[in-house]
């Protein structure tokens, strides 16, 4: 819809007086909420629902309320992109880019703390399984689907660590390149951020859906899930039934 | 294999949820799990009690084979009982061996090598004999068999695993949960779109307003079919899976939108390759070859 509107209709496009680069303000506004809904889908496919930790707490214990701080930061610091025409020094202008990029580490935070739960997760399935077998599954099936969700989980937020790193370097980057190349050259070309940002917004979002409803699933789908469940029940009365007739 | 013993007497056997104390992240009235060793000796994990009447029945078998005898026995943890020996040692596994003896019943054995007690902390059950005036207020009765010797009734506690007991296995309820938490989230993203796009449109100057032109106009068109393409062929057939639309599977429709992707992507080339920009770089690029 955005990009809709920003091909037909005029939109605004500002000059960054420090580095001197075109600023789409519009990709601003369209990234931030997307930025905040795209964290926020992540962090909602594995939290612990019943947890009530307090905040220094909340992220260790992946309490809902992380969902919301996370994606607030993640928008924060999308919206700092767009406050960098308006600055009028060049400390500003340092202290935003700091800022934003302070906001956005909290994604890499996420991610090893998203590793660990999958890997704890993990190990406890793991122990369910009897050694000298090839089950590569337990039989505690709310388990089952723990680990499931905190790999779908872990595999988004890293899809979105990766492609967003790329974007939010690719800006930065070319905040400094018409400085450094020479004016004739590509590398100074004001087309060239908009262009790479476009391809790296168009794979994350693509490989994100794919990914999405990978997740819908996997966590969503009640047919699946029962589906799922039904076969935990037989092998259950399997496993019963040939102990039972020996 | 431990000694199974005759059992001559089936006393009533009530399987309680043992409520714990609970955290304040943790769940208030978390699902029983328990694993049952079949005769082939592979764990079997149960769905939640109350959910199945064969695990109940399972439950109620244990109980009744396990704790024949051991009525006198004090309440004991799991990692208490792991020193002592006999039966209790057998039930810190948490484990059942089903055997089809004479008396039929389930028999706890130990269960050596498959699950070591040390790391079972995701199931843990606990013997505790019967008490007079068992408070039924502050432990929720699943399920109960037999009915005689009320006087020695022991009851097989089942705790919740500590991952449930956590609140981090979400069970059916939490769906709704999750489905209401995301709707929330995703108002909130629109809410915040809207007023993004109201404050750039006030704030931006007048003389800022541009058309897209060239390589970013492309661009910009590239990735809005590219969109379009991946959401018809994905989002579309998902949307009207239920309503037995399925002509947006056959691929008809994502090998247009390819060709359509495909035409942009050349046009956007061809603008690239006549671009001066790209031209400067290539002349460089053959002249720092050359030299």
């Amino acid at each position: 819809m955005s990009n809709w509107i920003s091909v037909v209709f005029p939109t605004p496009v500002m000059i960054d007086p420090v580095s001197g680069l075109r600023i789409h303000l519009m990709r601003f506004a369209v990234w931030a909420p997307l930025a905040f809904l795209m964290t926020f889908l992540t962090e909602a496919v594995d939290l612990n629902w019943h947890s009530n930790a307090p905040l220094q707490q909340a992220f260790q214990a992946h309490s809902p309320q992380v969902a919301w701080w996370h994606a607030g930061f993640m928008a924060l610091s999308t919206i700092c992109g767009a406050l960098f025409p308006f600055t009028k020094s060049r400390i500003v202008w340092w202290e935003i880019m700091i800022i934003s990029w302070l906001l956005y580490a909290t994604i890499f935070i996420r991610l090893y703390q998203r590793y660990c739960r999958y890997r704890y997760l993990e190990q406890q399935q793991r122990r369910q399984i009897p050694k000298h077998t090839h089950q590569t599954r337990g039989h505690n099936f709310l388990l089952n689907e723990a680990v499931d969700r905190s790999r779908r989980s872990l595999q988004l937020i890293l899809t979105c660590c990766i492609c967003w790193t790329l974007i939010a370097g690719n800006f930065t980057v070319c905040s400094f390149l018409p400085n450094w190349a020479e004016k004739n050259s590509i590398w100074a070309s004001p087309e060239l951020s908009y262009v790479i940002g476009t391809g790296l917004e168009a794979i994350s979002k693509v490989y994100y859906l794919v990914m999405q409803l990978n997740v819908y699933d996997q966590v969503f789908d009640t047919s699946a899930r029962s589906a799922r469940r039904l076969e935990e029940m037989r092998t259950l009365m399997s496993a019963l039934w040939e102990a039972s007739s020996k | 294999m431990a000694p199974r013993r005759a059992v001559n007497k089936i006393p009533e056997v009530s399987l309680r949820h043992r409520r714990r104390r609970n955290g304040p992240g943790e769940s208030s009235d978390p699902p029983v799990s328990l694993s049952v060793l079949a005769g082939t000796r592979a764990p079997v994990q149960a769905p939640p009690l109350g959910e199945s009447s064969i695990l109940s029945g399972s439950c109620s078998r244990l109980g009744t084979d396990t704790y024949s005898g051991s009525e006198s026995r004090t309440p004991s943890t799991a990692r208490k009982s792991k020193h002592s020996s006999g039966k209790m040692k057998n039930t810190t596994t948490a484990a059942v061996d089903y055997s089809s003896d004479d008396s039929g019943l389930l028999s706890v054995s130990e269960l050596g090598e498959e699950i070591d007690i040390d790391t079972v902390d995701n199931m843990e059950m606990r013997a505790v004999p019967a008490r007079t005036g068992f408070s039924t207020e502050k432990h929720d009765c699943n399920s109960s068999i037999g009915g005689m010797n009320a006087d020695k009734i022991p009851e097989v506690v089942i705790a919740p695993t500590r991952l449930e007991s956590k609140g981090q296995l979400m069970s059916d309820d939490d769906l709704d949960s999750v489905g209401q938490f995301i709707i929330k989230g995703a108002a909130v993203g629109f809410i915040l779109w809207i007023f993004l796009m109201a404050n750039i449109y006030l704030i931006a100057p007048a003389d800022s307003y541009e058309y897209l032109t060239g390589t970013e106009k492309q661009a910009t068109w590239t990735l809005i079919i590219l969109l379009f393409a991946t959401n018809t062929t994905r989002i579309i057939p998902l949307a009207f899976q239920k309503n037995g639309f399925q002509f947006s599977k056959s691929g008809l429709v994502g090998t247009f939108m390819w060709e359509a992707i495909c035409s942009e992507l050349k046009r956007l080339l061809f603008l690239c390759t006549h671009n001066p920009n790209f031209t400067q770089l290539e002349v460089s690029l053959s002249n720092s070859s050359l030299s």
